[in-house]
């Protein structure tokens, strides 16, 4: 019966139909005129005010919402506003709301749930803002409900407009990606020993119609007094495949600040890097309900966009505690299917938390190294993220809490290196660059 | 959603209809009973012995347009055709002059007006009058003498005896009649023009019983070749004759042919012309209710028919509650029970159509974050994280593993001492190592002393302490870069 009922009577009806019994009995008993009327006039009132609730019922089940957005942003602020319309004619006041989203998402400011008065045909917007973080995100429905002025009648909860996704792609940041190719080319990581584009000198010769004028070395050519031109070193393609876990343990840590958020903003500057050094690169994205990730290897902006549309689309709801080793599983067998049978670099960026996990990455790690591929496990230091999280005072004790669990994970990464699979730790600071050594260094040749 | 608006429909056209039923039951009752009166003469509504429905039926069932008025009135609404026949059988109510009025302006739009007039008394003269045919029926007496059938008639005006039941003769298109009266008059005539087609001997004296006058009458203005056929008897067309007797039916059916034709005819049998007795008045009329006047099966469905009308049962029914009503309100004691009663019942109805709810806000979305170490993580913000010997030994190696990979040398080393001592002055560095290394032991067993009271508070004391030291070392436990020297170490 509750189910089917679209007006419910609150606690107070209950207490105020008890006033009215007692009053009206007595006002029959005693033969109180007064009475009966106080007892009629207040029964009237609880008749109107259900009359009433059950108007806003029927209004509100009519009620348009729509959800609205600014472009949303990574790390950022963006402007959500729900809207809603009232057609009737009939003004709906005590109407409380409750805006559901993703738990996952966070509103800095405006109010998620409060009460409003809806005026007649009337579009009533309810601004908010949301704090952006990587993936994407549910916003919606609207949990709609409505009172009388006294509490009496309360309208069923219904749940109106639908269900808006608003998709956040991770940030990164265009200094940390000309640190990244200046860091490789200082390095001297990216040669190939053949002239081409790039910046690394590789010799002279004579000017030829077609070559650049930028390139003329003219100190030389005064010299020898004929147009000199310095060729540089071609940097060479590399086939790059990144396999990025999502699974429950990779959502540790503060809001927006997460393993998988951090990882995730690092494999993008790692994207944008290679898209810009011509490199060929797939992602995977692997762990939760869902895989994502490029069909194949892609190339250049193209490959960098849909990569970011699919780090995107990476909705956390759908993301639960699980087998992890099957998800690991079904992340390798798609990448054997599109596999190049050259010498790839391989990156598999995930926790390690359990032993079975740590088999499972140990085996596929050595099948991919028998297929002439080189495999790099990123490891990320998990509580590092946590700790983040906490306050200065608590910090000392976590870590000695946390110990325990740190060991364990370095224990992992030594066994990983023992079975001669390539392991490195990394943290929030360090990660692109690190992964961007791993691939220079392996660079074909 | 769909089923609760079907339920509200459901609900509203319930509603509906039992407020229109019963507005319509107040207004049946309002508007009164059947109204239906009982007629025991020769009235075409009487469907007894001695009625004329049988008539009015075998002709309805030839020309159709066959109507039977109760009031003149109704005349206005009646349609005329090219041929109008005006029926009078046996009336009872002699004919006023307003009467004839009313019925001379109906024949007025009718294009040839027919009369038949049937009657054994003078109740028709006046009608006779008014069409204009010179034709007279004198009243008769009848007496009884003796026993069985030993009536005469008697005519007082003429002071003659004649025969209660008379074999009379009719040619009616050239067809002889051969039919008995009951209690017949016979017609004299007074001249104009007609024809005798009906007539009796007694004696060897001739009464006509059948004359058809022929008279120029102008009606509204006007003039009309009225057909009047006159007949001295009503008896041979009542129902006891129509439904058992052929020759009877026959000659009706003749009669009526010979005046209208095969059709295109307007037939009015005048119902007005007999005393109705009301149902309600039956019990005072109790000697007109016999087989012979009416008909039980119509009289009985007139009964019913008036004993489920509203009208009859629920004014009573009102009066009656509205007497035990206030019967019942006149006990203060009954009163109060069927108050409480009433009250008791009210509040349970309500209750049990309502559904009571406890009334809270709607829970807000709650942000999810996951922690690695959910449960330290709890400990830390509720304020019940616990420390103990493990976690001593956890901030031992932890100082370890950082004085190993600032120094290259463990807590144990006298040479750390050494180099710490730059730091911290000579004395504390000392104290802290051999504490720190002491209370290690102690913590893996290898010794019995210092006597640790709360390892909470001696892990506390040195995290302290180690943050001082470390910070020295340019590391700190507070700091997230904690982790990563930990993990290169």
């Amino acid at each position: 019966m509750a189910e089917e009922s679209i007006v419910y009577a609150t606690h107070r009806t209950r207490l105020t139909a008890i006033v009215i019994f007692f009053i009206l009995l007595t006002g029959f008993l005693s033969s109180r005129i007064q009475l009966i009327t106080i007892g009629l006039v207040t029964l009237s009132l609880i008749l109107g005010m259900r009359a009433y609730v059950s108007y806003m019922a029927a209004s509100l089940r009519d009620l348009e919402v729509e959800f609205e957005h600014d472009p949303p942003l990574d790390g950022g602020e963006f402007e959500v506003r729900v809207v809603l319309r009232n057609r009737g004619i009939i003004p709906l006041g005590f109407v409380e709301y409750n805006l559901r989203h993703s738990p996952f998402i966070k509103f800095s400011k405006g109010a998620t749930r409060g009460f409003i008065i809806l005026p007649a045909r009337s579009e009533t917007i309810i601004r908010l803002i949301c704090s952006g973080r990587v993936g994407r995100h549910r916003i919606g429905p609207v949990e709609i409900q409505a009172r009388d002025i006294f509490g009496l009648y309360r309208t069923r909860t219904f749940k109106t407009g639908s269900i808006a996704y608003v998709k956040i792609p991770p940030s990164y940041s265009v200094a940390v990606l000309r640190r990244l190719m200046v860091y490789a080319r200082s390095l001297g990581l990216s040669r190939s020993r053949a002239s081409g584009t790039g910046i690394e000198f590789h010799s002279m010769r004579e000017y030829r119609p077609g070559d650049e004028l930028k390139r003329v070395e003219w100190r030389k050519s005064v010299k020898f007094n004929k147009l000199i031109v310095k060729l540089t070193e071609r940097e060479a393609q590399q086939n790059v495949y990144i396999l990025l876990d999502s699974s429950h343990v990779m959502l540790s840590g503060p809001y927006a600040r997460t393993v998988f958020e951090h990882m995730a903003r690092a494999v993008t500057a790692i994207i944008a890097y290679l898209s810009q050094r011509g490199d060929n690169f797939q992602l995977i994205i692997f762990g939760g309900s869902e895989m994502y990730g490029t069909p194949s290897l892609m190339r250049a902006a193209r490959g960098f966009r849909v990569s970011i549309e699919n780090i995107s689309s990476v909705n956390f709801e759908e993301i639960a505690p699980g087998d992890r080793v099957e998800g690991l599983m079904s992340a390798y067998k798609f990448l054997l299917r599109t596999l190049r049978r050259e010498r790839n670099i391989v990156i598999i960026i995930t926790v390690i938390d359990s032993q079975e996990y740590l088999e499972a990455l140990i085996k596929i790690s050595k099948e991919l190294i028998g297929l002439r591929n080189i495999v790099y496990i990123v490891n990320p230091i998990i509580t590092s993220y946590d700790m983040v999280g906490l306050p200065v005072w608590a910090r000392g004790l976590y870590t000695l809490k946390t110990y325990g669990i740190l060991r364990n994970q370095l224990n992992y990464s030594r066994i990983l290196n023992k079975e001669g699979v390539n392991t490195v730790l990394v943290s929030s600071l360090d990660a692109p660059f690190k992964i961007a050594r791993l691939i220079e260094l392996h660079r074909s040749r | 959603m769909k089923e609760e608006r079907v339920r509200e429909k459901a609900f509203l056209s319930i509603f509906l209809v039992l407020t229109l039923l019963a507005v319509g039951l107040i207004a049946l009752a309002e508007k009164g009973g059947v109204g239906v009166p009982v007629f025991i003469g020769a009235s075409p509504s009487n469907t007894g012995e001695i009625g004329t429905s049988s008539l009015v039926e075998l002709l309805r069932e030839k020309y159709g347009s066959v109507y039977v008025i109760t009031n003149l009135n109704e005349l206005d609404s009646i349609r005329t055709s090219d041929k109008c026949l005006f029926v009078v059988i046996s009336p009872e109510i002699p004919y006023t002059t307003s009467d004839s009025s009313r019925i001379a302006s109906y024949f007025a739009r009718c294009a040839h007006p027919f009369f038949l007039i049937a009657d054994e008394n003078s109740t028709s003269n006046n009608l006779l009058k008014a069409i204009g045919a010179q034709l007279e029926i004198p009243t008769i007496v009848t007496y009884t003498r003796g026993e069985g059938l030993g009536v005469v008639v008697y005519v007082p005006e003429k002071g003659e005896y004649l025969p209660a039941y008379p074999l009379s003769v009719f040619y009616v298109n050239n067809t002889r009649y051969s039919l008995y009266l009951d209690i017949a008059s016979y017609i004299i005539i007074h001249g104009g023009s007609y024809t005798i087609f009906g007539e009796y001997t007694v004696d060897t004296k001739k009464y006509p019983s059948g004359v058809i006058a022929y008279s120029n009458t102008t009606f509204g203005g006007q003039a009309k070749e009225v057909v009047a056929y006159v007949l001295s008897d009503g008896s041979i067309f009542l129902n006891q004759v129509i439904d058992r007797n052929e020759t009877y039916r026959s000659f009706a059916l003749t009669l009526f042919q010979s005046m209208c034709g095969e059709g295109g005819c307007t037939i009015i049998f005048d119902g007005s012309r007999y005393t109705p007795i009301p149902l309600t008045d039956l019990k005072n009329n109790l000697a007109s209710i016999t087989p012979l006047y009416v008909s039980f099966p119509s009289l009985l469905g007139m009964i019913v028919a008036n004993l489920i009308h509203p009208s009859t049962w629920l004014p009573p029914l009102i009066d009656y509650s509205n007497k035990v009503f206030a019967e019942i309100l006149g006990n203060h004691l009954v009163t109060s029970i069927l108050a409480l009663l009433f009250a008791v019942l009210a509040f349970v109805y309500v209750s049990r159509q309502e559904v009571f709810v406890s009334d809270k806000p709607m829970s807000e979305e709650k942000l999810v974050e996951v922690a690695y170490a959910e449960n330290i993580l709890e400990e830390i913000e509720k304020g019940k994280l616990k420390l103990g010997r493990e976690d001593f030994k956890s901030l031992y190696e932890i100082v370890d593993s950082v004085m190993q990979s600032v120094y290259g040398l463990s807590l144990r080393d006298e040479e750390l001492e050494r180099r710490l001592s730059l730091l911290l002055g000579e004395e504390k560095a000392r104290r802290y190592l051999e504490s720190m290394n002491k209370l290690y032991d102690k913590a893996v067993g290898l010794r019995r002393t210092p006597i640790v009271l709360s390892w909470s508070r001696v892990v506390t004391k040195y995290v302290r302490e180690s943050e001082e030291v470390l910070s020295k070392v340019g590391v700190s436990l507070m700091r997230v870069e904690i982790v990563e020297k930990l993990a290169r170490s």
